[in-house]
């Protein structure tokens, strides 16, 4: 999966314009990613290590590689609870129709 | 040039000063330039600038300290230059000096100059009051002065959260510690906030050898049940890092 970021450090999974920087993300940021909808992944910030971070009330970010949400982090819990409870069906309706016989 | 003189007063301001110091717990409006807003329910009975703590209190007085250095300078003359740099504000409430969280008007916008901080750690105290204390895995030790976080060779982080979630209120997280030893670049990993799965809601990954201190938005994570403090390191034995502070602004 190929992650990108704008100049707010903000998730973008596709770079239409080709104005976006790609970043490859940590182990533990890409296992942090792993299996999240689109929702979800674009509503985080990714900050690489090193780079530095202003909030909008002055306070500054810097250090290592900081994952953090832009959106309200309850709006893509619900998302992400839907994509995985889509999944969970389409699973089921595969396993009936696999059940049901046909092949 | 700045100087740290002491400065003294009682009410709002005065004729010949350039600011002045307010309290209440809403920020004013329409402030004038160079007001000082002290947030409290306290009432302001006088106020003092100085860079150390006031020999004498009355209950009621606003101490703004002042530094060499600091995001806020002030000319707190009408008439001629003497300037302050504003470090931190403490109202002196039931015996003892209370920080308070403080602002300052300068060029049409209000700065921060001042803000209540909450420790979950502090270098042996585990803040029990706040944090709830503190729970963990294998491979934590509680040290005199610190936390000792050592990596496993399993799929399991070793981790140490406090086990009350942090107040809303607080939009930044800290953690002061040390890097003993990483490796391929990986330390301190998914620190931050989670929930009761522990699975990450805001976080960062730190990897340099060394003293480090280093912090994390968690403004925008705003259910209780996601914001439990974590520390924990990467998945190998060789991993040590040591965590002095974790407190909230």
């Amino acid at each position: 999966m190929k992650t990108y970021i704008d100049n707010e450090f903000k998730c973008h999974l596709t770079d239409p314009n080709g104005d976006l920087r790609e970043v490859v993300l940590s182990e533990s940021a890409s296992e942090f990613f792993f299996n999240k909808c689109a929702t979800f992944i674009e509503g985080y910030r990714v900050k690489p290590d090193g780079e530095t971070w202003i909030r909008e009330d002055g306070k500054v970010f810097s250090g290592g590689e900081m994952i953090t949400p832009w959106k309200p982090y309850d709006e893509l819990d619900v998302a992400q609870r839907q994509y995985e409870r889509e999944k969970l069906a389409d699973a089921e309706n595969a396993l009936a129709i696999y059940l049901g016989g046909e092949v | 040039m700045s100087l740290t003189v002491p400065l003294y007063g009682f009410g709002g301001g005065g004729a010949s000063l350039n600011f002045k110091v307010v309290g209440g717990t809403t920020k004013p409006t329409n402030p004038n330039e160079n007001t000082i807003w002290v947030n409290t329910d306290k009432k302001i009975a006088s106020w003092t600038f100085s860079a150390t703590q006031p020999k004498t209190a009355t209950e009621g007085m606003v101490w703004i300290t002042t530094n060499t250095s600091s995001s806020i300078e002030l000319n707190v003359l009408k008439k001629s230059d003497v300037i302050v740099n504003l470090h931190s504000a403490k109202q002196y409430v039931g015996g003892a000096w209370k920080l308070k969280n403080a602002f300052c008007y300068q060029n049409k916008k209000w700065t921060q100059f001042s803000q209540i901080r909450l420790y979950y750690y502090n270098r042996g105290d585990l803040c029990t009051a706040d944090s709830g204390g503190w729970g963990y895995n294998s491979n934590v030790t509680f040290n005199s002065d610190h936390i000792l976080l050592t990596g496993q060779q399993t799929t399991t982080r070793t981790l140490a959260h406090g086990k009350t979630p942090v107040p809303v209120a607080y939009k930044t997280m800290y953690i002061v510690g040390e890097v003993v030893s990483a490796y391929s670049g990986v330390a301190l990993e998914l620190a931050g906030l989670c929930n009761y799965s522990f699975d990450s809601t805001a976080a960062q990954n730190y990897g340099t050898v060394g003293a480090f201190t280093i912090n994390i938005d968690i403004s925008t994570v705003t259910k209780l049940s996601d914001r439990l403090a974590v520390v924990r390191v990467g998945f190998n034995s060789t991993i040590k890092v040591k965590i002095y502070e974790v407190y909230f602004e």
